[in-house]
């Protein structure tokens, strides 16, 4: 067993690019994080009383809150563990290696906490999950569902300092046969924090993965998600939306692949930018030989409010088998439609309603794809608020209940 | 007089479209507007309602006797102003319900609880024969042309305007389709009392209905004025207007 440090020093000096990334257009396109060497705990009165404001706000109870050192399980849907802990568990098994990408390195040699999650049996599990940060956070999620399980996770991440800070968070996903797993995520955090959100999971026959992640938060935000549809029958449906204003960054890079016959991809990314934020949407597909009737798709959609914001959308596809495949990609961006304003105008809206509709309408197509309520309204209500008052960061006082989702 | 449109000019797409248009509607009137494609049907529907692409460069608009040439849009709404779009947009994402709701908060004082709008809308559904989930939908995602044009009459009943502008409600509607559109239309009139400009290429939807004046139009102008009787003339002659 590598002790503490020698994992640390391996998982740093080991690393290399995703597969995707030997391509020069993603070299080109690609932002930098600023990761902290460090994990911060927080002071415990202080997460409490942060935890209690957004428990309040979202009326949400947590299953587990996570801050540095000081995650703390209630209950035992959520198991708060050690490397220690591990170490037998990932034994060769571990699906994000520190060799896969140097933002799994990172995460790896630095994550102190890892909240395990096994489901098993029928029920439909549900769990709460609240990131807290100060100044740095690495924590990993590792979701074990059992054959025919069914579990939902909901995480919440926010941060009430103002200072430079990092939250990197990687996750785990062991779906076995029959399995329904949903992961959302929100990601709240304030202005000067960096985001990193890595994904990667093992998806088995006959399961469906959705996992729904909405950057409304941070700095510069980083994802990197890596999905196999490796079960014949399988379904993994992944949706994100970024919603940028003043100088935030988005770097969002997923990758999808068919291996299996008559499995199920596709990759719904979007982006709405005000101010001269930024966006990249990388997503790629592989279809692999031997996918005899499967499903590959990538839609990238985006809306610029300001002339000053850019997004840069590159959808990517390669095909190994092409017989008896559906395979399809596409991207869009533009201004608000002035035909559609004018539409909303015309039936009493002003202008600003207008637009907002238009906005609300555009986010609430990812969101809709929450099969979690609860996620999907705290999620509006927090992009809301950001879309008329301009804060985000933190989680208080939401008052909007998420009416105008539309399926 | 509920409009007045006096010697109206206007450009749309760097195009001089409309040249000396005049027109006045009453209250409860029912005025036809027809004349071949191209000739500033749509223009003059647009410049009504306050288009941002139809520049108007000479002449006015009067509503109840006021000038909206200048006034935003959706201050033409809350007059009383409503169109009902040729190709009305999609917007995936706006449930119709919530829609519906913040038009009718726009344009109304009026309080009405959910239930009661829930019903209104069901009854409105109902009467047009759109099917029930739809309503459930978001705003003409997905809908057939057919559906569309329902859905527009359906927000026309909802928000009871003073004018309507009806821009070829008939327009890819089956047979049985342009009997219900066109009924609902009158019985939307009869309801609210509201004036109507309805634009159309087919005499078919004004066989239910009773119209009193009839507008022909062409090149920018309107060119030709009369009673129904004037439908079956352009019916059974075209619009003859190399005369």
């Amino acid at each position: 067993m590598l002790s503490r440090e020698e994992f640390v020093k391996d998982a740093l000096s080991n690393y290399s690019e995703l597969p995707q990334e030997s391509n020069p257009l993603y070299k080109k396109y690609s932002m930098e994080v600023s990761l902290p060497e460090s994990n911060h705990a927080k002071d415990s009165k202080e997460l409490e009383r942060i935890s209690r404001q957004v428990s309040e706000s979202t009326k949400i109870k947590f299953d587990a809150i996570v801050s540095g050192e000081a995650s703390k399980s209630n209950g035992d849907l959520v198991k708060v563990a050690k490397w220690e802990d591990l170490y037998a568990h990932f034994d060769g098994k571990k699906l994000f290696k520190s060799s896969d990408d140097k933002l799994a390195a990172y995460v790896n040699a630095y994550s102190r906490d890892f909240l395990v999650i096994n489901a098993e049996g029928k029920e439909d599990k549900r769990v709460n999950l609240l990131f807290l940060n100060s100044e740095s956070l690495a924590v990993q999620v590792i979701i074990n569902a059992a054959a025919g399980s069914k579990v939902n996770v909901f995480e919440i991440f926010v941060s009430e300092s103002e200072k430079k800070g990092a939250v990197a968070v990687l996750h785990e996903i062991n779906a076995a046969d029959g399995s329904e797993v949903e992961i959302n995520a929100l990601h709240n955090e304030g202005r000067e924090t960096d985001v990193v959100n890595l994904y990667k999971a093992d998806v088995g026959n006959s399961t469906k993965l959705r996992a729904n992640f909405v950057y409304n938060g941070g700095h510069v935000t980083k994802s990197r998600g890596i999905v196999d549809s490796s079960g014949t029958e399988s379904i993994v449906d992944i949706n994100e939306i970024a919603f940028g204003n003043g100088s935030q960054r988005f770097d969002l890079s997923n990758s999808i692949s068919n291996t299996r016959p008559r499995s199920h991809a596709q990759l719904n990314s979007g982006a709405v930018l005000d101010g001269n934020s930024q966006c990249m949407l990388k997503g790629f597909a592989k279809v692999e030989k031997g996918t005899k009737g499967c499903f590959s798709r990538i839609t990238e959609r985006g809306i610029l409010l300001s002339p000053d914001a850019h997004i840069d959308a590159l959808p990517d596809m390669s095909i190994d088998y092409s017989n008896e495949v559906k395979a399809t990609h596409s991207a869009a961006t533009s201004p608000i439609d002035k035909e559609a304003l004018f539409y909303l105008q015309s039936r009493g809206l002003e202008e600003a309603q207008a637009k907002k509709a238009f906005i609300i309408a555009f986010i609430s197509k990812y969101l809709s794809n929450m099969a979690n309520g609860a996620a999907s309204e705290v999620a509006m209500d927090v992009m809301l608020q950001k879309l008329e008052r301009g804060t985000f960061g933190i989680i208080s006082d939401l008052d909007a209940k998420g009416v105008w989702i539309s399926k | 007089m509920l409009l007045e449109i006096n010697n109206l000019h206007a450009d749309a797409e760097q195009r001089n479209v409309l040249k000396g248009v005049n027109l006045k509607i009453g209250k409860n009137e029912l005025h036809v507007l027809m004349g071949p494609n191209g000739s500033g049907k749509t223009t003059l529907a647009k410049s009504i309602m306050g288009h941002p692409n139809v520049k108007i460069t000479e002449g006015s608009i009067l509503f109840n006797g006021e000038k909206i040439n200048e006034m935003p849009v959706n201050e033409r709404a809350r007059l009383g102003i409503f169109l009902q779009f040729q190709n009305p947009v999609e917007i995936e994402g706006l449930g119709i319900v919530n829609f519906l709701n913040s038009a009718r908060g726009a344009l109304s004082k009026e309080k009405i609880s959910y239930k009661e709008f829930m019903g209104e809308i069901k009854k409105n559904g109902e009467s047009l024969k759109l099917r029930e989930d739809l309503i459930g939908r978001s705003l003409n995602y997905g809908f057939s042309g057919g559906e569309k044009k329902k859905m527009e009459i359906l927000q026309m009943s909802m928000l009871g305007p003073k004018l309507a502008i009806l821009d070829e409600p008939d327009s890819g509607l089956d047979i049985d389709a342009v009997k219900i559109v066109a009924e609902n239309i009158n019985h939307i009139r009869e309801r609210t009392g509201m004036s109507i400009l309805l634009i159309t290429h087919y005499s078919r939807i004004l066989s239910y209905m009773d119209p009193q004046f009839i507008h022909v139009m062409a090149n920018g102008k309107i060119v030709r004025e009369g009673g129904k009787e004037l439908i079956t003339e352009i019916e059974k002659e075209g619009y003859k207007l190399d005369e």
